[in-house]
C-alpha cells in the first residue's frame, strides 16, 4: 500500500458524521445560528443544518471532537437536540392580523381591466 | 299506531361534543330540541307544502281526494303560496338586518351613538362608489352620513331599481331585465309578495314564483348585501385571524357569555365591555380568572370574523351550551332563538337575556338595546353575568375544541390571490381552468333536528375536498366544518385533493374558507360576480362550475338565500326537507323551469338515510360542476395531473435517512 493510501485510509477512520434532531431549528435564521455555533467548534469538518427537516447533520474528526461536544454546543447556542417544539407563532385570542391588512386602501372588487386587456381573448372560454 | 323512535345521542349528531351534553340532558332529563324532536312528528301535509292558511274559510289540507281548496285554490298554487310566503319572511329577516345596521351608521356619523363609528374608511369609499356618492375632498363622516341615507332609501325606493343590481355581471343584470325580475326596492317586494299570496289574488303558480325571486334578490343584492357592508364599514372589514370552535371554549375558570343571534352591533360592544379591566377586576372579586366570550349561530360569525370571539357552537347547540352548567348569561338579539331556551336555563345559574325591541321570549330578562348608550348596556348584562358567576353549580365542559381561520370576506381573498398591489381573483379563475381546483362549493345554511346534527354538512364538505373542489361557507355549516377542524390550512395536507391541495399550499389558506354570517352569502354572491367578469369561465355566474347548498336547511331565511343564488344564476341542493313535495309541477318550476328562465336551479335532495341524500347531493354536484366544465371547453377533470408539488414528495422524503434525502434533494450528495 503506497503511503497517501494509508493516509487517506487513517484521515477516512477518524472521519465521523452524525445527525441530530432539533425541534426549534425551523426558521431560516436558526439555521445561521445553528452553523455558527458549529462551524468553528474545533474537529468539526462540515455542518449541515436544515429548517425543513429540522435536523442538523455534522462531519466531524473523532480524534478531535464526538458527537457529546457537538450537543453540548448546540444547547449551549440555544438549540438543544431533541428537545422542544415549533412554536405556535399566533395563539388563539391574541387577533394578530397581517398588518398590511390595515392599510390596504382602496379595495378592489371589481374586475382590473388592464389584466383583462392583457389576458387575450383565450381567457374568455 | 307504531311509536317514534328515540334517538340515541350518537344518532342524533355527529358532533361528540354535543354527544356528550345530549347524554347530560338525558341524565338530568332536561327536554332539549332534539327530544322534542323525536316526540313531535311534523305534519305529512303542511311538511310537503299542501296545507294553506290564508284565509278563515280553511285551513285546507289538500290530501286524498281534494285537489282544490274552499276557494278553489290547486294544490300547485297552494304548495307555491306558501314557498313564496317563506322566501318573503326570510328576505324580510335579512333586510330588516340591513336596515338596523343603516339607521345604526346614521345615529353614529350624527353623534348620537357615540360608541360606533367608521372602522372601516376604505371600506366606505368602495360602498360609496356603489352608492353614487360622492367622496372627493369629503369628511369620513359626511361620506357615512350619506352612504347611511342612501341605504335607507335602497329599501323603499320610489322609482328605478335598486343601485346594487349593477355589481352583478352584465349578462346577469340582462337576464334579470328580461324577466322582469329587478327588485324595485327591498320593502317593496317582500309587501307585494305578501300581497300576491292572499286569499284570492295571483293563483299562477310560475306567476308567483317568480316573484318569490324578484322578491328574494332584492334580499341577496339589496337587504344581505347592505347588512354585510355596512357591518364592514362600522366594525371593520374581517380578515383572517386564528381562533378556536366548539363548546370546550368555554372556561370553567372564568365568567362564560354565550352571545347569540345574528347582529354584530351590540355583541361588538359586548366585546369591548369584556375587555374593560374594571370588569374584569369585577370578576376576579367573585373568584373567576377572567371574562371568556363565546358565540353562537351567526352573532357567533360576526364577532368570530372581526374580533376571533371563539365559536361555541352552531344552532343546534344553543341549548346544550347551558347545559353545559358553565354559561353565566346567554345574551340574544334576533333570529334563530329558541323559545326552549328559557326552560333549560331555568335548571341552571343561566340568565337568559333578550335584547332586541324585536324579540322577546317569556322568562328571559330583557334589557333592550339602544345604540346611543350602547356601551353602557354591554357592560350592564357583563355585570350581570359576573354576579351569576357564585351561583354556579356542577360543570360538564366537553373538553372539545378546535382550532380555526376564519375572516375570508372577498376582500382578503382578493388580497390573498392577488397580493398587496393588486388584488385579484384570477388565480382562483387560473386554477380552476387548469383543473387543479374542479369547482367550487358554496356550504351554507342551518342544521336541522330531523337529520343528523352536522351528519350532513360532515359527509358532503368531505367529499368535495377529496374532489378537489374548493368550499366556501357562511352560517352554521361554517361552524359545522370549524369544529371538524377543516378550517385551517393544515387540513388542505390532510384532507384535500391533489390539485386542490397544492392551490392551498401555495397561497397558505384553508380548503374551506369561513366567508361569515348568513347575510355574508351576498359575499359569495360577490366573489361569483368578479369570477365571471374576471374571464376564463364565461360571462355570467350561471357560466361558473359551482353549486350552492343547505344540506340541513330549517329556515325561511334559508329559502330566501337559495331563491336570490338560483336567480343569480347558481344550482342549489337543499337537503333535510321537501317544502314543496306536494306539487310535481311547482317542483318542476322550480328546478327544469327556473334553469331555462334564470340559468340556475333549486332542487331538494331528501332521503330516509341521511347517508343516501349525501350521496346524492355529492353526485349532481359533482355531475353540474363538470358539466359546466365541459361547456366551457374546460379540460376534463383529471386529479392524476396533480399532486407532484414539494408537499406531495414530502412523505418520501422524510421516509429517507438524512444524506440520501440530502442527495434526493439536491440530486448531488453533500461535499
Amino acid at each position: 500500500m503506497e503511503k497517501a493510501d494509508i493516509d487517506r485510509a487513517s484521515v477516512d477512520i477518524d472521519r465521523a458524521s452524525v445527525v441530530l434532531d432539533v425541534p426549534i431549528l425551523w426558521a431560516d435564521h436558526h439555521v445561521l445560528k445553528v452553523r455558527d455555533a458549529l462551524t468553528n467548534l474545533e474537529g468539526v469538518e462540515d455542518v449541515y443544518a436544515s429548517s425543513a427537516w429540522k435536523q442538523v447533520l455534522v462531519s466531524y474528526d473523532s480524534a478531535k471532537t464526538d458527537s457529546a461536544t457537538i450537543e453540548k454546543a448546540l444547547a449551549e447556542a440555544g438549540y438543544p437536540v431533541g428537545e422542544g417544539e415549533v412554536p405556535m407563532l399566533v395563539l388563539p385570542g391574541e387577533k394578530l392580523r397581517d398588518p398590511k391588512w390595515e392599510v390596504l386602501g382602496l379595495r378592489l372588487t371589481e374586475t382590473n381591466q388592464a389584466d383583462l386587456e392583457m389576458s387575450g381573448e383565450f381567457r374568455r372560454y | 299506531m307504531a311509536k317514534r323512535k328515540t334517538r340515541t345521542p350518537e344518532e342524533a349528531t355527529r358532533d361528540p361534543a354535543s354527544m356528550a351534553l345530549l347524554e347530560c340532558a338525558c341524565r338530568l332529563d332536561v327536554e332539549t330540541c332534539f327530544s322534542r324532536a323525536d316526540t313531535l312528528v311534523p305534519c305529512n301535509i303542511g311538511s310537503q307544502g299542501l296545507c294553506c292558511r290564508n284565509c278563515a274559510m280553511g285551513p285546507c289540507r289538500l290530501v286524498g281526494r281534494h285537489d282544490r281548496g274552499v276557494c278553489g285554490a290547486t294544490i300547485d298554487t297552494i304548495v307555491a303560496r306558501n314557498f313564496a310566503r317563506g322566501v318573503a319572511a326570510g328576505a324580510s329577516a335579512h333586510s330588516d338586518h340591513g336596515r338596523d345596521l343603516a339607521y345604526t351608521l346614521l345615529e353614529a356619523v350624527e353623534g348620537h351613538a357615540p360608541d360606533y363609528g367608521v372602522r372601516d374608511p376604505f371600506k366606505l369609499v368602495e360602498v360609496a362608489g356603489y352608492l353614487e356618492i360622492e367622496t372627493d375632498g369629503r369628511s369620513v363622516e359626511e361620506i357615512a352620513h350619506d352612504v347611511a341615507i342612501a341605504a335607507l332609501e335602497e329599501f323603499g325606493r320610489t322609482h328605478g331599481k335598486l343601485g346594487y343590481l349593477k355589481r352583478a355581471p352584465a349578462k346577469r343584470q340582462q337576464i334579470w331585465h328580461d324577466v322582469g325580475i329587478e327588485p324595485r326596492s327591498i320593502d317593496r317586494e317582500i309587501v307585494e309578495m305578501l300581497h300576491r299570496t292572499h286569499v284570492g289574488n295571483d293563483q299562477e303558480a310560475e306567476h308567483i314564483l317568480d316573484h318569490a325571486m324578484r322578491c328574494a334578490l332584492g334580499d341577496g343584492w339589496g337587504g344581505s348585501m347592505l347588512a354585510t357592508d355596512l357591518s364592514d364599514i362600522l366594525f371593520g372589514t374581517p380578515a383572517p385571524v386564528l381562533t378556536d370552535a366548539n363548546l370546550g371554549v368555554l372556561r370553567e375558570d372564568m365568567v362564560n357569555v354565550v352571545i347569540h343571534g345574528h347582529e354584530p352591533t351590540l355583541s361588538e360592544m359586548i366585546v369591548a365591555a369584556a375587555l374593560d379591566p374594571e370588569l374584569i377586576e369585577y370578576a376576579e372579586s367573585k373568584g373567576a380568572d377572567g371574562i371568556q366570550l363565546a358565540g353562537i349561530c351567526c352573532t357567533a360569525n360576526e364577532t368570530l370574523m372581526r374580533e376571533g370571539v371563539p365559536l361555541a357552537g352552531n344552532f343546534l347547540q344553543q341549548e346544550l351550551a347551558i347545559l353545559t352548567g358553565a354559561v353565566e348569561a346567554m345574551v340574544v338579539d334576533i333570529q334563530c332563538i329558541m323559545q326552549g331556551l328559557a326552560p333549560v336555563a331555568d335548571h341552571y345559574h343561566t340568565e337568559l337575556i333578550t335584547t332586541s325591541a324585536k324579540a322577546k321570549i317569556e322568562g328571559a330578562t330583557h334589557i333592550e338595546f339602544d345604540e346611543r348608550r350602547a356601551l353602557e348596556i354591554a357592560k350592564e348584562i357583563i355585570r350581570r353575568a359576573i354576579d351569576r358567576f357564585p351561583e354556579r353549580g356542577d360543570v360538564s365542559i366537553p373538553d372539545l375544541h378546535n382550532p380555526m381561520v376564519p375572516g375570508f370576506s372577498h376582500e382578503y381573498i382578493d388580497y390573498a390571490l392577488g397580493g398587496l398591489y393588486r388584488g385579484s381573483l384570477r388565480p382562483l379563475n387560473d386554477a380552476i381552468m387548469a383543473g387543479r381546483i374542479r369547482g367550487v362549493v358554496a356550504n351554507i345554511g342551518c342544521n336541522n333536528t330531523r337529520v343528523c346534527h352536522d351528519f350532513l354538512h360532515n359527509y358532503v364538505v368531505t367529499e368535495f375536498l377529496k374532489n378537489d373542489v374548493l368550499v366556501v361557507e357562511t352560517g352554521c355549516g361554517a361552524i359545522a366544518s370549524a369544529k371538524l377542524g377543516y378550517m385551517t390550512p393544515e387540513t388542505a395536507m390532510k384532507v384535500a385533493g391533489p390539485g386542490l391541495r397544492e392551490v392551498c399550499e401555495t397561497v397558505g389558506i384553508p380548503p374551506v374558507l369561513h366567508m361569515g354570517s348568513c347575510v355574508d352569502n351576498s359575499r359569495i354572491l360577490t366573489v361569483l360576480s368578479q369570477m365571471a367578469t374576471e374571464g376564463g369561465l364565461g360571462e355570467d355566474i350561471a357560466d361558473i362550475p359551482a353549486v350552492g347548498m343547505a344540506p340541513e336547511w330549517m329556515s325561511e331565511k334559508a329559502l330566501s338565500i337559495a331563491t336570490y343564488c338560483v336567480a343569480s344564476g347558481a344550482y342549489v341542493i337543499m337537503g333535510a326537507r321537501n317544502p314543496i313535495a306536494g306539487s310535481e309541477t311547482v317542483q318542476q318550476i322550480l328546478s327544469a323551469g327556473w334553469e331555462s328562465k334564470v340559468g340556475g336551479k333549486l332542487e331538494f335532495v331528501t332521503d330516509e338515510s341521511d347517508e343516501c341524500a349525501c350521496e346524492e347531493i355529492v353526485r349532481r354536484s359533482l355531475e353540474h360542476i363538470d358539466k359546466k366544465r365541459a361547456a366551457l371547453g374546460l379540460a376534463e377533470y383529471d386529479p392524476s395531473k396533480w399532486g407532484r408539488s414539494g408537499d406531495q414528495r414530502m412523505p418520501d422524503l422524510l421516509s429517507l435517512p438524512l444524506e440520501e434525502r440530502i442527495e434526493a434533494v439536491y440530486g448531488a450528495p453533500l461535499s
